[in-house]
């Protein structure tokens, strides 16, 4: 959806054509749902804070200016809304499971195909280790392909701050996994 | 981005799980329905607290101003603070007898049952509520 037309839809909801909320929901719900699984622990929890991202922002509606992008606007409320989430947890562990599947593959490449899901499987114990707001600016940067000043906006920090925290975080991982991702991909 | 960006972002591709589970949308519009309903009862019960004050405002002027202008009574003078105060005695004076005190505890256990079956009531209701 071009963003012309989002903010055409969202002047129009704000008018009172609220069925077309829809269509947003139906939109950016997947984005959502991804970033905020790979934040909060718990599936279900996650999606439940998913569905009261969009309950806040349709309420929030009538707030959104357009200064930045829809998308921007929702990952910010994700944001707050996984770290206060995630704040009542004591420990936040990622369950495996969540990971994307690894499509069958002939019994030659089935070594290397175990050697990526070890990788996988450190990086993702690697990441649940972070806290909740590092946590989402990585994913933020590397998932959803969110540029630096985009991340600042979500997060409310500075993007030399964003900078900072992103060159810590793969310094981390790379210490954590960095031989082994060259193993993978190199 | 450089090669070691690419590296993780490929890695962290396979950990990303965009799927939406069936029903997600009515679930929100569920939601969204039901904030908007407890929106309208507050909105409601603010509205009627407000009217309430002005119309007992409203009430309490009057008075001040039919007495002001026609009854011109001084109510300051005819409150009878000794009164008060011997009531005041009476009444605390039932609480010094001997079996006052094991009232009293009977009393407070119930009350604090009371309180806690209404916790207790509140959560379970709002737990219904949130898996409806």
């Amino acid at each position: 959806m071009k963003r012309e037309e989002e903010l055409r839809i969202i002047e129009r909801i704000k008018c009172g054509e609220t069925s077309l909320f829809n269509q947003l929901v139906l939109v950016h719900s997947p984005k959502i749902l991804s970033i905020v699984r790979g934040v909060v622990s718990n599936r279900e929890d996650a999606e439940e804070v998913a569905q009261d991202v969009f309950v806040k922002a349709y309420f929030s509606l009538s707030g959104f200016r357009g200064e930045c992008s829809f998308s921007t606007w929702l990952f910010r409320i994700a944001y707050n809304m996984s770290i206060s989430k995630t704040r009542k947890q004591k420990r936040i562990n990622i369950p495996f499971e969540n990971a994307g599947q690894i499509p069958d593959s002939s019994n030659d490449e089935r070594e290397l195909i175990s050697e990526k899901e070890r990788v996988t499987k450190l990086l993702y114990n690697a990441i649940g280790e972070l806290d909740t707001g590092d946590k989402f600016i990585i994913l933020s940067f590397y998932n959803h392909e969110k540029s630096i000043r985009e991340i600042s906006e979500i997060s409310g920090l500075s993007e030399s701050n964003i900078k900072v925290k992103l060159h810590r975080i793969k310094k981390r991982l790379s210490i954590l996994i960095g031989d082994k991702i060259d193993l993978c991909y190199g | 981005m450089d090669e070691q960006d690419i590296n993780i972002k490929n890695l962290l591709s396979q950990i990303d799980d965009q799927s939406v589970p069936f029903g997600f949308e009515t679930k929100v519009f569920d939601k969204i329905e039901k904030r908007s309903i407890q929106l309208e009862s507050t909105r409601e019960t603010i509205k009627n607290i407000v009217i309430a004050m002005v119309t007992a405002a409203a009430l309490f002027a009057s008075l001040f101003c039919i007495n002001q202008y026609f009854f011109k009574i001084d109510f300051s003078s005819n409150i009878n603070f000794s009164f008060f105060t011997k009531a005041l005695n009476s009444i605390s004076s039932v609480f010094k007898t001997e079996g006052s005190f094991t009232w009293m505890i009977l009393g407070a256990n119930i009350a604090i049952l009371l309180i806690c079956e209404r916790v207790i009531s509140e959560k379970i209701s709002k737990k219904r509520s949130d898996k409806n």
